[in-house]
């Protein structure tokens, strides 16, 4: 996940996303918070164009998705996990 | 800088107009475009930018953080502006205000408010005031004050600082109000427990003393210190090292090594001297023990010490007088005993030397267990009859032996229990002294009493042989009454020699002393003894030291030696081996230390010994008693003569005997240098016992005086009698020849050697010869004849009278 540390929607992602993985993921995940102002090589060389943007690293393929995952059902989905409901 | 004014190239103005035209709606598209879903967003170079909105939030969040710190703070927190309002301040702050009127909040100069300031802590806000100006005046470079408050009726210790924001002048100050009151209490506390300790250890003698582990440094010293040590507290502070050097040079390296050893944890526990300045030397008993921090390590050292000098002087004076006690007692001959309820608690060396017990031996015991079985009876009253008192009792030395003691007794404590000191004197010896003093006490008076009758006794016996002897004569040879009448004369001889044995041992037996040498006297009787033992007796004779020559009567000698062989040998039924041994000694002072009643110097010694049955004490104590005899058949006069000859030779005589180990008996007769007087040889030729001269017989007792008359008259002789020395006396006065004068010693109204002199005045020349069985009188000193008497020793048979009567005739 990478934020712009301090914005309302930077900490916004990053709670969602805490809230998603323990739901979904119990156990059986892990997130890493760059601060883009921090580290600004690394979001250059993972091609970040904005904050806050989540990046799944695995499993593959790559997927990026942009905001402050606040509508849960795409989040799920993007990220190809099944929605409980489902 | 940009010049507006400047053609053709665009206005900057404008241009700058248009720039945050075209900023503001790449705002709105990016927010637009990414749904203001987004915080930031980055160039292609990876610089991010912070959408404006986003600016706001983190600046907004920044403030937040900074506020919650301040708000979390207890102190009281105010921004002033350099004109001294109040800008912002942190909740404690606020919450404070909001109870104060005014109300002390942001846009309101809190310099104007302090100044302003009325009732009790006005002086302290006008204070605060002039402090926060100069302060922002930039005057100071703090300001700080602290002051008892009074908040809500409640006193308070409130601390307030100014602190200056950077800038010249500052660009403001902080205000800060802390409470302190809970610091002040515990500094308060800690104040006035001080103050208490610093009371006590002022107040007291005993120095308290704390230092770091090292010993480096002293922490405190109480004020005793100084007057213990004698030096001051500031000069330890300042020379810690002279804590130990104070120490006497004799304790230092001890003493050192305990404080030491405290500093790695050790605790000790100690008494040594230090020397003061002026050079005098204290006592000082010190205990100290480690202080450690959480973590267990050692970082002081604390400990009191106090001085015991005169505790320590009181207890050496103490250990002086128990030694000098101890001494004294020790080199007493008395013993001495501590008892408690009879039980031997303590005895000194003069006891154990008395007793041959060792203190140990008999510590514990009760005293009754060292009593003779028949004294036990005794020593139990005394020791119940109170403390107080002087008794005589018997008691048993380890060996056994029986000693006589005098026992003095004391009221003493032990452990604040009553208890009893004794003091104990062996008076064996003077019992043994008493016993032999009253032994010849006895002696003395059977002797008086013998003397007293052996003058009638033996006239009686006069009588008794003398008219026998005219009766045998008158009988003829054959005739059977003659066997009777030498009975009589056998027993009258026996009587006779009875007297004479009660005389001698009384030393009233009259004795004609000679020069003898013991030796020679011994081995001219050695046949005679041998007649005398049994043939299961062996008798050895031995002599040493030259030739024992002394001053004694030979019969009497004779007699002695007699007496001693027969008792051996009677102390011998079963046979044995009798000793006789002569010898010259030499009695040391040493010697008669331990026999009594021995004499210092040279002695001609007999000894008699056997290999018999021996003596127990009582028989030994009693041996020489007149008419003490173990024999059934004994007369109990044979060692009691003995005695009497010896001791009125001027010697003495010693007894060893055990029961079952035979007895020695070793007489001391005073060695005398000189020639051997041989006795007067009997002449050898028949001489004619008649004669016809005139003989005056003088004699008070009419039947002496009449047997002697006739047997001078059988004799031929012519005999003028005279019944007293008066008519005695007028024979000599009248013209009668005579030739011998014979008279009675002891006679009334005039003895029979003042007779003597008075005849022989008249009649100067002639013989006197006395005849007497006594000694006490005239003619004798002392029971010593001297040689120019003559003398008879009553009784006499007539045969005896008839040639001494020729003897003295002839040598006229």
């Amino acid at each position: 996940m990478y934020v712009a540390a301090g914005t309302q929607n930077s900490m916004q992602a990053v709670s969602n996303l805490t809230a998603l993985c323990s739901a979904h993921l119990a156990g059986n995940h892990e997130i890493e918070i760059v601060d883009v102002f921090k580290q600004p090589m690394r979001a250059l060389e993972d091609g970040i164009m904005m904050t806050p943007t989540l990046v799944r690293l695995a499993p593959t393929p790559i997927r990026k998705i942009v905001g402050s995952l606040g509508q849960w059902d795409t989040v799920l989905r993007a990220l190809g996990i099944e929605s409980p409901a489902a | 800088m940009i010049d507006a004014t400047a053609a053709p190239p665009p206005d900057p103005g404008q241009e700058l107009l248009d720039l945050v035209e075209l900023l503001d709606a790449t705002e709105r598209r990016i927010e637009e475009l990414t749904l203001g879903e987004v915080d930031s967003v980055m160039a292609r170079d990876g610089r991010a930018f912070l959408l404006r909105r986003a600016q706001e939030q983190v600046r907004l969040s920044e403030s937040a953080k900074q506020a919650s710190i301040l708000d979390a703070l207890p102190a009281r927190i105010a921004l002033l502006d350099p004109q001294g309002t109040i800008i912002s301040e942190n909740e404690a702050w606020r919450e404070y205000a909001r109870g104060m009127r005014p109300m002390q909040e942001t846009g309101l100069s809190y310099i104007a408010m302090c100044s302003a300031r009325e009732g009790t802590d006005a002086g302290y806000a006008k204070q605060i005031a002039a402090g926060m100006r100069s302060v922002l005046d930039g005057e100071s470079p703090s300001f700080a004050l602290e002051y008892l408050d009074e908040l809500f009726g409640r006193r308070v210790w409130c601390l307030t600082t100014v602190t200056p924001l950077a800038g010249s002048p500052p660009s403001g100050a902080v205000v800060m109000h802390v409470d302190t009151t809970a610091k002040r209490e515990a500094e308060e506390r800690l104040r006035e427990t001080d103050a208490r300790f610093r009371q006590l250890a002022d107040n007291i003698d005993t120095v308290f003393f704390l230092r770091d582990a090292s010993g480096g440094e002293i922490l405190y010293v109480s004020p005793a210190y100084e007057k213990i040590w004698g030096r001051s507290c500031e000069s330890l502070y300042a020379d810690p090292r002279s804590w130990g050097d104070s120490f006497h040079p004799e304790d230092r390296e001890a003493t050192r090594a305990a404080h030491l050893a405290a500093g790695i944890g050790g605790h000790f526990r100690l008494e040594f001297r230090v020397v003061r300045p002026d050079g005098s030397v204290r006592w000082i008993s010190s205990r100290g023990f480690p202080v450690r921090d959480e973590g267990g390590v050692v970082v002081r050292v604390a400990g009191i010490a106090e001085d015991i000098t005169e505790r320590k002087q009181a207890l050496e004076r103490l250990r002086e007088s128990e030694t000098r006690y101890r001494t004294l007692t020790d080199a007493s001959f008395d013993a001495i005993t501590v008892t408690q309820d009879g039980i031997l608690l303590e005895v000194n060396s003069g006891f154990e030397r008395m007793f041959g017990y060792t203190a140990a031996e008999v510590i514990g015991h009760h005293v009754t267990e060292l009593s003779s079985p028949e004294a036990v009876a005794g020593v139990e009253q005394h020791l119940l009859g109170g403390a107080n008192g002087t008794y005589q009792t018997v008691a048993l030395r380890k060996n056994g032996e029986r000693i006589f003691l005098e026992v003095t007794a004391r009221p003493h404590t032990v452990d604040g229990k009553d208890a009893r000191l004794a003091a104990l004197r062996d008076v064996t010896e003077r019992r043994q002294l008493e016993e032999q003093f009253r032994q010849a006490q006895k002696m003395e008076a059977v002797g008086r009493l013998a003397g007293g009758v052996a003058h009638d006794f033996n006239n009686q016996l006069a009588v008794i042989i003398a008219y026998a002897a005219f009766v045998h004569e008158g009988l003829l040879e054959g005739d059977p009454q003659r066997a009777d009448v030498e009975e009589i004369q056998k027993a009258a001889v026996g009587a006779a020699a009875l007297t004479r044995q009660l005389l001698t041992f009384s030393r009233q037996q009259v004795v004609a002393p000679r020069i003898i040498a013991l030796d020679m006297m011994v081995g001219s009787s050695v046949a005679m003894l041998g007649r005398l033992l049994g043939e299961d007796v062996e008798l050895v004779v031995r002599h040493t030291g030259g030739s024992a020559t002394a001053l004694i009567d030979p019969g009497q000698f004779e007699q002695i030696v007699m007496n001693l062989v027969v008792n051996a040998r009677d102390a011998m039924p079963t046979g044995g081996k009798l000793s006789i041994a002569t010898a010259v000694v030499d009695l040391d002072d040493e010697y008669i230390r331990s026999h009594w009643p021995a004499t210092r110097g040279r002695f001609a010694m007999l000894e008699v010994s056997d290999t018999g049955i021996g003596m127990d004490g009582a028989t030994r104590d009693r041996v020489f008693e007149p008419f003490f005899t173990t024999k059934g058949t004994g007369t109990g006069l044979g060692l009691a003569t003995v005695y009497g000859i010896v001791k009125q030779s001027g010697g003495s005589l010693w007894l060893e005997s055990e029961p079952g180990k035979g007895a020695a008996f070793r007489i001391y007769i005073p060695f005398v240098e000189g020639v051997v007087t041989l006795p007067d040889q009997q002449p050898a030729v028949a001489q004619p016992l008649s004669g016809t001269e005139t003989i005056l017989l003088a004699e008070d007792a009419a039947p002496v005086r009449g047997a002697v008359r006739r047997m001078l008259q059988s004799l031929g002789y012519r005999v003028l009698v005279a019944p007293s020395a008066a008519v005695a006396l007028r024979f000599a006065e009248s013209q009668e020849k005579i030739h011998l004068l014979v008279t009675d010693v002891v006679m009334p109204e005039m003895s029979g050697r003042v007779l003597a002199e008075r005849f022989n005045e008249l009649r100067p020349g002639v013989q006197v010869l006395y005849m007497s069985g006594y000694t006490d009188d005239a003619i004798v000193r002392h029971g010593v004849l001297s040689a120019s008497v003559n003398f008879i020793e009553k009784p006499f048979t007539p045969e005896k009278l008839a040639r001494t009567v020729r003897d003295l005739l002839q040598h006229e």
